[in-house]
Formats: C-alpha cells, structure tokens, sequence
C-alpha cells in the first residue's frame, strides 16, 4: 500500500514544487544563487581533498623511505662492525694462537649475535675457534670447497646467504681474509636483527619487513611464521616491480603478501641481496583525505545550508517582502483605499517602484477626489433638474387643473345649455388636457428614474383587481375605437402578490394604452399568469400593426418612436415604453417583446414573486 | 343643475383659488356644503374652531405658509374628525408616500377632473 501511494505523492510534490516555481521569483533566484554557492564550495572542497591527500601521501611515503632507510642502516652498520671485529681478529699473528682462541671465545660471550668464529690459515686449517652453539665452519674437508673460504683467501669480504640452523635459528656466514694468507670467519645469529627489523612500526598498520631481491624469499616479517615456512614474495606485484625496474628504491600502490591494498617503500640494503620493504594499509593512507573528505562534505553541507538560509532571508528582506508590501497595497489601492502609502525608505529599483506606486495611488487618489466631487456636482446637478421638475410640473398642473375643471363643468351645462359644437370642443380640450398632463407625468417620472430618485412602495395587491382597474380605466378609450380589451386571471396565482401596485398600474396602462393607440381593429388582451416557481407574469397582446425588427432594438430608449407615418401622429413624447423598462429593471424584472408587422405585438413583463428591494423604501 | 340642499360639510383646503372653486362646485353637485379655505395656517385655525367636523376634506398638499401634511397629522390625531374623509390632491404622485399615504382616504393626483371628484364625493356619502 505504502508502495502504491509512495509514487503519486512523489508526483504531487513534483507538481507542488512547480506551481511554487511560477508562483514565486523566489524559488528560481535561491536556487540560482545557492546552486552557484554550492559549485563554489564543491570546487573548494574538491581543492582541499586533492592538497590534503597529496600533502598526506608524501607524508607518508617520507615516513616509510625513512623506517627503510633507517632498517637498511641498521643492517649495515650492523654487518659493518662484525666485519670489522673479524679484521680484528685477523691481526695477532701465529705465535699467538691459544690467546687467538681464548680472544674469540670471550668475543662470542660478549656479543651474543656471535654463533662462531674462526681462524683459518690458506690451507683451510683451523688455527683458532670458538662457538656458541656448534661448530659448522671448521670442517677442513668441506670448509676448503666453501665459497666463503674460496673468496675470503682470495682477498675479498664474503657476506653470504642466509643459512638456517638444525634449531631454526637463522645464520649468516660472513669472512674476510687475514694478513697472513688464511681468512676469519664468522657465522651471525641474524634472529634478533631481523626481529629488530620486524618490529619496526609506525603508524597503527606501517611495517617493515626484508625479502630476498633475488627469489623473493621473506628473511624478516613481523609475522615469524611467514618466515618460519619460507614464504616467498616472487609472485606478488612488488617484487616485480624491483626485478623490472633498475635502481635501488621502490614504491608506490601494491598489495601486501596477505592481498591487501599497501603503499610499499623498498629499498635495497647496499652491498648485499637484501630489501628493506616497509607498507602501510591504503587505508591508513587514505585516512587523514577521508577525514578530509568527511569533514569537508559535512562542511560544504552546513555551509551551504547556512548560506542559502541566510540568501534566502535576505531574498525575503531585499525582494520579497517588499514584493509583498507592494502586492498588499496594490490589493488595498484596488479595493479602493486610495490614501494607502507602502512605506518605503530605500532608493534601489525596488525603492524606486514602491516610490513610484506611492506616487501613482496618490495620483489616483486625487483622481479620484476630482472624480468624486465632480459626480456629487453632478448629482447635485441632476437632483436639481429632478426638483426643477418637480416644480415645473406642479406649476403645470395647476392651471392644467383649472382647464380641465372648467371645461367640464361647461360640457356638464353648469354654466348654461351648451351646443352640439361647443361639447365637441370642450371634449378635445379635455383629452388634450388629459394628454399634456400624462405627458408631464412621463417627464417627471424619467427623470427620476434616471437620477435614481424614484423609490417602489412594496406592499400587498390583488392581481385580480390590478386587471380590473386597467380594465375600467381603459374600457372606455378601446370602446371608442371599437377594440375589445379583456383580461384573464391565471388561477394558479396567488390572491396576492407583493409589488408596487401603482407602478405596475401604470406599467399595464401604459402597455395597454399604447396597444389601443397603434391597433385599428380586432382587440387588447392583457393577462397576468404564473411563469415558474419563482416569477409571474403580465402580458399585454394587442392584433395592431406590429413593431418592424430594426425598429425593436430601439423602443426602450427614451424620446425613441418608430418612424412610422401611420403612427407618428399618435401624440406622446415617446418617454411610455422607456419608462416601463425601467421600472421593470428597478423591479428585479425583466420586459420581452414579440411582434410580427401587421399581426401584433405582445409585450410580456416578468416579475420576481418577491420583488427587489434595492430601491423600495 | 341645482345645489342639492344638504348638512354634510365638505372643507376645500386648495391655495389656488380657481381650482377651489372647481372643488366646491363639484362637492355642491354632490350633496356637500363646501367651503373652501386657501391657506394652510387658516385652514389649520378653521379646524381648530369648527364645531362640527366636516365628512369630506380635499387637501392639496402644496399650501402656503403650513404644509398639507401638518393638516392631514393634525386632522388624524383629533377624534373629533374620526370619521372625516380625506382627498389628497398632489400634483406629484412620488411625494405622496408612507405616512401621509396611510393617513388620507384617497389620493388623487393633479388635475383632478371635475367629475371625477363629484362622482367619488357622491359615493361617499351613500
């Protein structure tokens, strides 16, 4: 399960990290300047491991050059002052030989590394002797056949091979010739330097061990066992080396006896076969650089970590916070607080920005200031036309008042019989009267609606009776011109809805009004019916000469008819249509119109069952 | 046509005198005595003293010197006029609102016919 999971989190992480990506300036500049701190510190610490192991190779190879050198010394001078007591004892003469005798005996006690000496004259006989543990180097028969004795007579030193005794002890035969023609020989215990040798240490893994430079053979190991089985060297990479490679001194990287990686030095013993190795374990050698390495990792790592912590922040403090006072103010600045300053005391691009952000809020705020005094003006200005209205209309309506009182007292004969004529034209005083009256409702209305000053009175109406008065109020006017009006009450409404019983009054005589001014014959049809759940509506059909397609985007807007010729003598200032919309929209409700010219119109207003009361009061 | 002979008092409060006297006409026509007063604070004085509250007054809103809506509030607030009716006569049908609204029996806006005020007062007193 953990497997399953542990891949889509691997996704969603990639993703995240993305996102934060492009979100973010400041992911692309850490990992930039990190990344480049990162390499910085790497090539550094690359430099220290390279000087660091070489410092630590030479250090070592000097130390093992030194341990050889200091064996192969050892060696020599100890060979070099044997010979020389063997000189020693070539000097008495003849005469002298039972002292001679008692002389090398009391030279074997004395010095322990002494197994046998002996003086012999040029034909091989013994003249004097003395040995430790038994006398291998007095045989006349096999001595004069003796490679020691051959080359000794001869005149040369002779420091032979190494020999191992019947009790393991290891020899060494060595012989210089004496004045008188015969030779001194002497066989060397060799154990106890050789187990000085091997017991050179230095380091916790450094030995030094001797082998053979012509078989191989082991002489001296730290482990005597090794040289106990007469374990040979000859195949391992070392003493190829030294058999390939004319010179005196070796070294480098090999593997030991036991198959290990080594750094060996070698150095052959002058004046004889031997080869002081000394090796130490790679690993040692490697020690300190892996230290190194360690601890240069660790180092870069917590560096790095502590430089990128500290970019990071200082990133925040130079960028990004900055960047996030800017954001925010420009947040505030475009929720309208205008007056809003970042603060700012830097005089960098960031600086600069924020400076000029500041300057540009404060433009806008005086914008704004400008703005907003000009449209109180213009509020003013339009409260103003609005009272200016008000006044006027009233003005009108008063004398309006009067003619229209006084011609129908004269059509009611109040003031005396009145003729046929005189009723026609007190009849058309008061529809005009009626007309200019309407038309000074109109002007008074849009103008409030468009200065936003005319308020809805919410209150409960019987749809029912909202037909019936457009009905009466209409009847007569669609009768005079031989219309039919009817109604029709949708049952599935309510017995009362919420509105403005008025303004809807006045948006149905207004529709219907203008269905019997453009319909010739035939009949009006007003209906009010449910739509859905949540609106109801009013429809106004009339079989009239119908509204030309270009001409429907148009009848909403105010002062707008349509120029037609069979209609435009039909009076009003076009303000109906326009003012119904209006108060539609202020309704929460919406107006639709359908027409086919020649056929009819319909208009249909939608209302909402509860009615907007943004604007009611 | 004669003025029907009546007991019912009608007050005609309207600052413009021709219109007031197109109201009384009417209300006579109707069956009311009618008596028409074209100033606010004098109507207001008029209320005060009367003796016996008038059933119909036509209230133009728009008066000088007290405004109509001070009349309405104080005809309202006197049981003695509990059972006078009101006709508001306003030339602006958006001025009329809430209150004054609530308080008057009628609201007709200007120009009021001649007869369609003495149809409605005549209706009134059946």
């Amino acid at each position: 399960m953990a497997k399953l999971r542990l891949k889509p989190l691997i996704f969603r992480m990639i993703r995240a990290h993305r996102r934060a990506w492009r979100r973010s300036i400041r992911w692309p500049l850490l990992t930039a300047l990190s990344g480049n701190v990162l390499l910085t510190l790497l090539v550094v610490g690359l430099g220290i491991y390279v000087f660091v192991s070489s410092a630590e190779q030479r250090s070592w190879q000097a130390r093992q050059a030194e341990n050889a050198r200091e064996a192969s010394t050892l060696i020599r001078s100890f060979l070099e002052s044997r010979l020389s007591q063997l000189l020693l004892v070539s000097l008495p003469d003849l005469t002298q030989v039972d002292s001679a005798s008692r002389a090398l005996d009391s030279y074997i006690q004395r010095d322990p590394s002494w197994l046998e000496i002996v003086r012999l004259n040029g034909q091989g006989e013994t003249l004097a002797g003395g040995y430790a543990d038994q006398p291998m180097l007095q045989n006349m028969f096999t001595t004069r056949q003796a490679q020691w004795f051959r080359q000794a007579k001869n005149g040369a030193t002779y420091v032979g091979n190494l020999g191992v005794s019947a009790n393991d002890t290891s020899y060494l035969v060595i012989a210089v010739p004496s004045a008188d023609g015969g030779v001194v020989a002497g066989r060397l215990r060799m154990d106890s330097l050789w187990d000085t040798v091997a017991n050179i240490r230095f380091g916790s893994t450094g030995i030094a061990y001797i082998l053979n430079d012509e078989d191989g053979r082991i002489i001296a190991y730290p482990d005597p066992q090794i040289v106990r089985n007469n374990m040979y060297a000859s195949d391992t990479q070392l003493f190829q080396a030294i058999q390939q490679k004319p010179g005196n001194e070796w070294n480098g990287a090999f593997r030991s006896l036991q198959g290990k990686p080594v750094q060996a030095h070698a150095l052959l013993i002058p004046n004889s076969r031997w080869v002081v190795v000394t090796e130490v374990s790679m690993s040692e050698v490697r020690q300190t650089r892996t230290l190194a390495l360690q601890i240069s990792a660790a180092g870069i790592a917590l560096l790095w970590v502590l430089i990128t912590i500290t970019i990071n922040k200082r990133l925040a403090q130079l960028v990004m916070q900055p960047m996030e006072s800017l954001r925010e103010g420009a947040d505030r600045v475009g929720h309208g607080d205008l007056s809003h300053q970042i603060p700012n005391d830097r005089e960098d691009e960031i600086g600069r920005v924020t400076m000029q952000f500041n300057e540009m809020a404060s433009q806008l705020a005086e914008r704004e200031q400008r703005l907003v005094k000009a449209r109180d003006k213009a509020l003013i200005d339009s409260q103003f036309k609005t009272d200016l209205l008000a006044r006027v209309s009233h003005d009108l309506r008063q004398p309006l008042g009067v003619i229209l009182g006084f011609s129908e007292m004269i059509q009611d004969g109040i003031f005396g019989p009145v003729t046929d004529g005189q009723r026609k034209a007190t009849g058309d005083i008061i529809t005009s009267t009626r007309h200019l009256s309407q038309m000074v409702s109109d002007l008074l209305d849009s103008a409030r609606l468009e200065s936003h000053n005319l308020h809805l009175r919410i209150d409960q109406f019987s749809p029912d009776l909202l037909l019936r008065q457009s009905c009466s109020q209409l009847g007569l006017l669609a009768e005079r011109k031989g219309l039919r009006l009817t109604t029709e009450l949708d049952p599935r409404l309510p017995q009362t809805l919420r509105g403005d019983v008025n303004r809807l009054q006045q948006i149905v005589n207004n529709l219907a009004g203008n269905a019997i001014k453009f319909t010739q014959q035939g009949s009006i049809h007003i209906r009010a019916y449910q739509v859905d759940e949540s609106q109801w509506a009013l429809s106004v059909a009339d079989t009239g000469a119908g509204i030309p397609a270009d001409a429907l985007s148009f009848i909403f807007e105010p002062f707008r008819q349509v120029n037609d010729p069979a209609t435009r003598d039909k009076g009003g200032v076009g303000l109906g249509l326009s003012i119904v919309q209006q108060l539609v929209t202020l309704m929460g409700g919406k107006i639709q119109v359908e027409s086919t010219v020649g056929k009819g119109s319909t208009f249909c207003v939608f209302l909402p069952f509860e009615p907007a009361l943004k604007q009611g009061d | 046509m004669e003025t029907k002979q009546t007991n019912h008092q009608a007050c005609i409060i309207e600052d413009e005198v021709q219109l007031a006297a197109i109201y009384t006409r009417a209300l006579e026509l109707a069956g009311y005595q009618a008596e028409a007063i074209n100033d606010g604070q004098e109507a207001m004085q008029h209320l005060r003293q009367v003796e016996h509250a008038p059933a119909l007054v036509i209230l133009d809103l728009n008066l000088p010197r007290l405004p109509g809506k001070e009349i309405l509030r104080y005809i309202r607030a006197d049981q003695r006029f509990a059972k006078t009716r009101v006709i508001l006569a306003t030339s602006d049908s958006a001025a009329v609102a809430g209150e004054i609204e609530a308080k008057s029996d009628i609201v007709l806006l200007k120009p009021i016919g001649f007869t369609q005020l003495r149809e409605l007062a005549s209706r009134f007193l059946i």
